[in-house]
């Protein structure tokens, strides 16, 4: 088995009306190579519409999107035929950028069911409800979130900022192997942004690795890339390390 | 019978009905009807009707006077057999209602009327039952009536739920919040009306209903009917019909939750909606497990 977490090659990806012809959609990635060992953080940056979040979709097996060509191997398994819940299951982590308010599920209920289904599929006892919420207070308190939210429900009535705490939250406490950031950096302020990243951060180990995904450069300010990868119409058109991200600070996409 | 006798039969609490909630109960029975005359008390009154008295009449007719009354009332539970209901809450009368229709087949017709100042709350649900019930409520100057339903038709169940609020005097305030959610091969409809009478000013009227198809061959139709004949009202309507929030899903899936249990948390959260209205002798009638976490 390959040492490599994450093994992308050659990815075509279409929305599924235009894999079955009925729609004029076209085809979104074209081609992405991307190999991620354990230990490793990414950074896939690219303007609006260069594919960043059709990525972090079919990564979390958004039915919406279609793999027409290439393949997406995690820890040696075929990720792309494995259903939504397997690969939360086997460590497999996206942060969605628009996390849906479910209202009338408790947020604290749910996580630790989420927490416990994961952990039972690792092989691993389930967390009792005292030592559950323990972990869970740390972390909220390190994310400066208030401690009613686990109160309250799902997402609901979060400010753009508390949904993406929330989604840190969950993260931090499934103790994934692949963390995909989708715009985890988007409507948070400087000291949301820190603590959300700082805590990401936390979440890594030598045995894991991350994906973050955005358009800005400011969240990797905290959160040191291990390379860096520029995309644009579907494509990967160049990595490297640092160096990049300050181009693109300084000078844009262009 | 006795008055007595009629007592001990017609409720399956009687045993526990303190002296004085006896006291305040009028019952009587002719050929097809049981009447229940419940005199002007404070103390709490929780009267549960038993099913098979009521296998054995056709009409119920309750007259209340008391302002803590509960009724708690499941046609057809027995034996299938069609059933008038009417309700009358006198002037400053406040009394809970819960209807529930289960299993089986139910055929039921409510006749409920409001007047002055009184309060009425009315708690349907319906589940894995064929079901035609019509509720025809007529409310009066000032009076309260709210109306909040649960439909769960599942297999080949066919349900159909009419209501007709009728404001026939000002200053009347009424509610109705009704959910359906329909499985297998089942269909439900919903029709609401809401009228208000000329002269009867300041009304207000709310109508709410939200279907939730759970199979491709399940349907849910809903009508909303206003027919407003004053000026000076607040009504307003809104329903919806679709399917489970695939996206709401899809996020439960993402953290590990397999597909039935993410539709089945979806569901259960979206009924807890009608269950967090209800008193805790609601939900204990209604079959709904525990209480608030």
């Amino acid at each position: 088995m390959s040492k490599n977490l994450l093994e992308i090659k050659n990815l075509h990806v279409c929305t599924k009306g235009a894999a079955d012809g009925s729609g004029t959609e076209k085809e979104i990635l074209r081609g992405i190579d991307l190999v991620i060992a354990p230990g490793e953080i990414h950074a896939i940056m690219g303007p609006n519409g260069s594919g960043k979040s059709t990525l972090s979709h079919v990564l979390s097996g958004h039915p919406d999107f279609t793999i027409t060509a290439g393949s997406i191997i995690y820890e040696g398994r075929d990720l792309a035929t494995m259903p939504i819940e397997e690969r939360a299951r086997a460590g497999v982590f996206v942060a969605f950028q628009y996390p849906p308010e479910i209202p009338g599920v408790n947020n604290m209920q749910f996580l630790r069911t989420a927490v416990n289904t994961v952990r039972k599929s690792r092989g691993e006892a389930e967390l009792s409800a005292g030592e559950f919420l323990n972990r869970a207070k740390a972390v909220m308190a390190r994310l400066d979130m208030k401690a009613e939210m686990i109160k309250r429900s799902l997402n609901e009535g979060f400010s753009g900022g508390e949904k993406k705490k929330n989604e840190i939250l969950q993260m931090a406490m499934l103790e994934p192997r692949l963390m995909v950031l989708d715009e985890i950096d988007s409507g948070l302020d400087v000291d949301a942004l820190e603590v959300t990243a700082g805590e990401s951060v936390k979440t890594m180990t030598a045995d894991r690795a991350m994906i973050v995904i955005t358009h800005y450069s400011r969240i990797l300010k905290y959160i040191t890339p291990t390379r860096v990868h520029v995309l644009s119409a579907g494509k990967i058109i160049e990595s490297g390390g640092i160096d990049i991200v300050h181009r693109i600070e300084a000078r844009g996409y262009d | 019978m006795t008055g007595a006798l009629l007592t001990e039969n017609i409720f399956s609490n009687a045993a526990d009905l303190p002296a004085v909630v006896r006291q305040a109960i009028v019952v009587s029975v002719s050929e097809k009807t049981i009447t229940l005359q419940v005199a002007p008390a404070e103390a709490g009154l929780d009267l549960v009707i038993d099913p098979a008295m009521l296998a054995e009449y056709d009409h119920l007719v309750i007259d209340n006077c008391a302002t803590r009354a509960r009724f708690f009332i499941a046609p057809g539970k027995s034996a299938p057999r069609p059933l008038q209901l009417n309700f009358t809450n006198r002037p400053g009368a406040q009394a809970q209602m819960f209807l529930a229709a289960e299993n089986g087949s139910i055929t039921l017709d409510c006749r409920l009327r409001a007047e002055q100042s009184s309060e009425l709350d009315c708690f349907m649900s319906v589940q894995d039952a064929s079901a035609q019930i019509s509720v025809d409520a007529e409310v009066f100057r000032n009076a309260r009536a709210r109306f909040f339903g649960l439909t769960r038709a599942s297999a080949e169940n066919v349900v159909s739920l009419t209501m007709h609020v009728h404001h026939f005097e000002g200053m009347s305030h009424t509610e109705q919040k009704f959910y359906s959610y329909a499985a297998d091969k089942s269909a439900v409809t919903f029709t609401g009306k809401i009228s208000v009478a000329p002269g009867a000013g300041e009304s207000v009227a709310h109508q709410l209903h939200r279907g939730t198809i759970l199979s491709r061959e399940a349907r849910i139709s809903a009508q909303p009917f206003l027919n407003i004949m004053h000026d000076d009202v607040r009504c307003t309507h809104g329903s919806t019909v679709g399917f489970i929030d695939e996206d709401a899903k899809r996020y439960l899936m993402a953290r590990g939750m397999a597909e039935a249990d993410a539709e089945k948390t979806l569901v259960e959260s979206s009924q807890r909606q009608f269950i967090e209205v209800l008193p805790a002798e609601g939900r204990a009638f209604f079959g709904f497990a525990g209480g608030d976490e």
